[in-house]
């Protein structure tokens, strides 16, 4: 079974002069496996913080061992650096809001009995990301915020064994004293007289909703993601890649002890923030929030104009310089609404670089594949919970599908979904929902690989192609399922061969020329059928590969 | 800490130097007899102040008719005054109004001279170090430009085209080994391609594939090729990385001996500064540098050499927007080193660290982004700070107590006395203090560092006007309320 190497995953913490009281050393993690859906044993690449599993309960022994004087009175002393008159000085403030992070890192991430950030501290650092004020500010703001996040997680899973049958336990801790921006959201999404509207162009949003809107109106209006001033770029990037962060943990975390479990109580996945966030809105809005992520994930906004790839130098230049932007194009815009020259310029200009663009993409296409995870929990388990929602059509999942029958917004999609078996199951899905009846009836319901090669049996024959080459709207889809289907079945067969015996290895080995061989077959058959209406190379690419690795 | 960037990047320099300036050219225009108009009597002024202070005097009191009157009387007489003046100046001369207005239009222009002279000094005060300067060509053994031609027309054979899809991932985990050619290419595609769907294609591929493993930990694809150190150094250096000042820790060739051959002066702003690949780059590294079990591609002061440089990077500007990136990179490549390596080069690092920057500040930048909440980082920053403090008073310290003494005779009320000197080291010792086990609370360095600050809080007022004094007030209360915690 493959995992990820995890020798650097754990990070002690240093020691501090407090540890001289407390003489254990405490190590916290950064990085966890993630997008492991179905429970499935591949690992990829997207970082996760690992939750406090063996260090958590020491973590939390210095603020209740402090006094709540003293606890006020730290809180009292940071908050006190940000009050300012009217008529500060920008820069004067923007050195405050530092001195802010730095010391709220100096309590509550160095030492190694740190203090719980409260509401107000964790407030005013994400605030810093919602001005869009200075690069340097927004960077080390969500360092900060990343750093809180692995040192005093809100939820966590604790560890143990069973006394009586030596099994493992897994208990879901939530810490109610960490605040987090999704629960602000939940909370607002219970108002009556809410609005999921963006209020200020200037401003980025807690609310991952309204962020998204955000993101998608300065794609619209600019002409791409990277449009825009630096500081809103990477503002934006940053508070959707914390917010990103926050979902993502609480849901495995939860998943985790939902898998554990016994009883399966699903009312521990119905608590996560993404099951709360979706579940709050309205059929409308969740529509419109599955259009935001596939505008935000469709490459199409992304790609770098092909007229400018004539030398290779040049070209080079000429796009690293669309990506990185001048520092004095940034201006800080205070609270009166006046704007004057970005206390970020350095003498020089310097240009500043930011994450790839891409990342925007690969985060809206994460955010999607947690909701069709959570969207099949609810299917498979919801109906069991005790009077749970009412709302437990699959309305999302058939947002996500009509979507996708754009090739450009499945093609991203799929790429997003690390996991092969989730890969498959939703090619499976696909064709369930949109291949006619007879054919559907005819490949009936077999495990996912089996379903796999009957498909592509069935599809290997021309008239049968011809009859689902019809119901797909454009040409490009057929090939793009097929070759992600293919390329998911291989990563499962090398790892499950890895874990079999020779006879295993040798049926495999043959399945496995089967499949290559059906494939082939079905898309050269999809190339005399649709063959000028196909514009992306994949069916060669997938047909050269196939027949590679079969040797045929 | 990166607030101290802006504090010390403050205009109180600037208006100290406009008022004096203003002072003198006010002082010239009062010494010129034609201007005399100007001028308002000094008796009358004295009369005013004092009857105001008298004013404000009595009216605390109570005012009585007589003092009314008075004031009254003396403020006839002052506007009396005034107005003979200014009809007695109305005569002068149509030319030496020209020789006045000449006069302040030189002194206009002085004053500006001045002022972008003192901005310029004030601008040494801001943080950061120019550490990328032109990029230089990249001796790769692929064709870019061609590849870039050809992309759309040959994609579905071309290894490019492949990974693009996707397929080549799939391909090579099946046939469980990547072959030297095909690692290459997508390596300097990644580093050099200035396509950002390519240059991301490609920083995915290789990082999955370093990260992937079976369950005994075995690598699921063998790589035929890893970049070497030279590799790594080459790359630097054609994304116009420089680093003249300090010796290199490896000895050999590598970035640092190398100079560029064109001038920095003469960079034209096209080329200057790293690509975005930088960040593909960097992503890679991080994921070479966790795999070390699997993929030992670097020695340890290979491996030493790379910290230095991830920490000097980070002191351009142009970094700033990746600085998360930089930082986990760094904490996974100082967990690289096996806990004797670690032992042997942590100083080696720390001495090289210290010695990347003449200027107080950016030295204190540097022991800055060592500040990530990781045990062995946080050991060499303390390395760091400790020589960084050692070097500004040039004296060998070695522990808190040899910190402290830095503190025991700082004569505070000089006029001249340098506060942002003081600024910075007090920044510098709460990074080596607030880490530091032996401080314990109620011990003699512990009451000996919060009497130091209860001293400047003393010493120093908060309408001080003295360079940075007020700034260091402040550090000191805010250090006060936290060490006493």
């Amino acid at each position: 079974m493959p995992k990820k190497s995890r020798k650097n995953d754990e990070i002690q913490v240093p020691t501090t002069r407090r540890s001289t009281r407390s003489k254990t050393r405490h190590t916290i993690s950064t990085e966890r496996i993630s997008g492991n859906e179905n429970g499935s044993a591949i690992a990829i690449m997207a970082e996760m913080p690992k939750l406090g599993r063996s260090n958590g309960k020491e973590l939390f022994v210095a603020p209740e061992q402090r006094s709540q004087w003293m606890y006020r009175s730290i809180e009292e002393n940071l908050l006190t650096l940000l009050e300012h008159s009217e008529n500060a000085d920008p820069e004067e403030i923007l050195e405050d809001k530092i001195m802010f992070v730095e010391a709220t890192n100096a309590l509550c991430v160095i030492p190694n009995l740190a203090q719980v950030p409260t509401q107000k501290m964790l407030q005013a650092v994400l605030e810093f990301i919602q001005e869009c004020s200075s690069v340097g500010l927004t960077a080390s703001s969500f360092n900060l915020l990343a750093d809180l996040e692995k040192r005093h997680p809100r939820v966590r899973v604790k560890e143990s064994t069973s006394p009586d049958s030596g099994r493992k336990l897994a208990e879901l801790i939530i810490d109610e004293k960490v605040w987090s921006p999704l629960e602000e959201t939940c909370q607002e999404l219970v108002r009556p007289d809410r609005q999921l509207v963006p209020s200020s162009p200037t401003r980025v949003s807690s609310n991952i909703f309204i962020l998204l809107e955000e993101i998608v109106r300065r794609v619209q209006q600019e002409g791409g993601v990277e449009s825009g001033k630096d500081v809103v770029i990477l503002s934006q990037f940053s508070m959707l890649q914390h917010l990103m962060r926050l979902l993502q943990t609480d849901l495995q975390c939860r998943l985790e002890v939902f898998d554990s479990d016994a009883e399966k109580d699903y009312t521990l996945v119905q608590g996560s923030y993404l099951c709360r966030l979706i579940f709050g809105l309205t059929q409308a809005e969740k529509k419109s929030f599955i259009m935001s992520l596939k505008s935000i994930m469709c490459p199409s906004t992304l790609e770098t104009d092909d007229s400018m790839l004539e030398d290779g130098r040049r070209v080079r230049r000429v796009c690293s310089k669309s990506l990185r932007r001048v520092r004095e194009e940034s201006t800080f815009q205070d609270g009166t609404g006046k704007t004057s020259d970005s206390v970020e310029k350095n003498s020089k200009g310097r240009k500043v670089l930011l994450p790839a663009t891409r990342e925007f993409g690969r985060l809206a296409s994460d955010i999607l594949v947690l909701i069709v995870k959570v969207d099949t929990l609810n299917q498979m388990y919801g109906l069991r919970a005790a009077a749970c929602n009412s709302r437990r059509d699959r309305l999302l999942f058939e947002t996500l599908l009509n979507l996708c029958r754009e090739a450009s917004t499945l093609d991203a999609y799929l790429k997003a979904v690390a996991d092969p078996t989730a890969k498959l199951k939703f090619v499976m899905d696909y064709f369930l929902n949109f291949a006619p009846q007879p054919v559907v009836r005819s490949l009936g319901d077999f495990p996912l690989i089996e379903f796999l090669e009957k498909l592509l049996s069935y599809l290997s024959e021309k008239k049968a192609l011809k009859s689902v080459v019809k119901v797909f709207k454009e040409a490009d889809s057929l090939p793009l399922l097929l070759s992600h289907a293919f390329q998911a079945y291989l990563l499962l067969h090398s790892l499950g061969e890895n874990s079999t015996n020779d006879q295993g290895k040798n049926d495999a080995q043959e399945n496995r020329v089967r499949i290559c061989k059906f494939l082939v077959a079905a898309l050269i058959n999809l190339e005399d059928l649709e063959g000028p209406n196909i514009t992306l190379p994949t069916v060669k690419q997938t047909v050269f590969v196939a027949k590679r690795i079969s040797g045929f | 800490m990166k607030w101290i960037k802006q504090a010390l990047a403050r205009p109180v320099l600037v208006w100290q130097v406009i008022r004096k300036n203003w002072c003198s050219f006010w002082n010239d225009i009062m010494e010129d007899d034609d201007l005399s108009w100007l001028r308002v009597d000094d008796a009358l002024t004295r009369v005013d102040i004092l009857s105001s202070s008298k004013y404000s005097r009595n009216r605390s009191n109570h005012l009585t008719l007589d003092v009314l009157l008075k004031e009254s009387k003396l403020k006839q007489q002052r506007r009396t005054r005034v107005s003979q003046k200014a009809d007695d100046s109305s005569s002068s001369t149509d030319e030496e109004e020209d020789d006045n207005a000449n006069k302040i239009s030189h002194m206009i222009t002085d004053l500006e001279r001045e002022s972008l002279r003192i901005d310029e000094k004030v601008t040494l005060h801001k943080w950061g170090e120019k550490v990328f300067y032109q990029q230089t060509p990249l001796e790769t053994p692929i064709d870019l430009a061609e590849d870039c031609r050809q992309k759309n027309a040959e994609l579905e054979s071309s290894t490019e085209g492949l990974l693009l899809s996707g397929l080549l991932h799939a391909s090579v985990i099946t046939e469980g080994r990547c072959d030297e050619r095909t690692v290459r290419r997508i390596f300097y595609q990644m580093v050099e391609s200035p396509d950002e769907l390519l240059e991301t294609a490609a920083c995915d591929f290789l990082c999955d594939l370093l990260m992937l493993q079976l369950a005994d930990c075995k690598p699921i694809c063998q790589f035929e090729w890893l970049p070497t150190f030279t590799d790594i150094m080459n790359v630097f250096r054609s994304y116009g990385y420089r680093r003249v000042s300090s010796v290199p820790i490896t000895g050999r060739s590598c970035v640092s001996a190398e100079k560029s051959g064109s001038d920095p002066a003469s960079d034209s702003d096209e080329l200057e500064g790293p690509p975005a690949n930088i960040r593909s780059f960097v992503a890679f590294l991080k994921s070479l540098f966790q795999t070390r079990h699997v993929h030992q591609t670097l020695s340890a002061s290979e491996a030493a050499e790379l910290v230095v440089i991830l920490v000097h990077c980070q002191m351009d500007h142009c970094i700033e927007g990746l600085s998360s990136l930089f930082r986990s990179c760094m904490i996974v490549l100082a967990h690289y080193f096996s806990e004797e390596e670690w032992a042997d080069k942590r100083l080696q690092i720390a001495s090289c660290l210290s010695s990347l920057s003449t200027d107080l500040l950016n030295q204190v930048l540097v022991a800055e982004s060592l500040h990530v909440g990781d045990v062995r980082l946080c050991a060499l920053q303390k390395s760091v700070v400790i020589l960084l403090l050692g070097k500004s008073v040039e004296t060998d310290l070695e522990d808190e107590a040899d910190i402290l003494s830095l503190f025991k005779w700082q004569d505070m009320k000089r006029k001249d006395y340098d506060f942002l000197t003081l600024y910075l080291q007090l920044t510098l010792a709460d990074l080596y203090l607030w880490s530091e086990p032996r401080l314990e609370k109620g011990g003699s360095v512990h009451e000996d560092w919060l009497e130091f600050m209860k001293r400047v809080t003393a010493c120093v007022h908060g309408s001080d006007e003295r360079p940075y004094a007020t700034k260091t007030r402040n550090l000191a209360s805010f250090l006060q309320q936290k060490y006493q915690h």
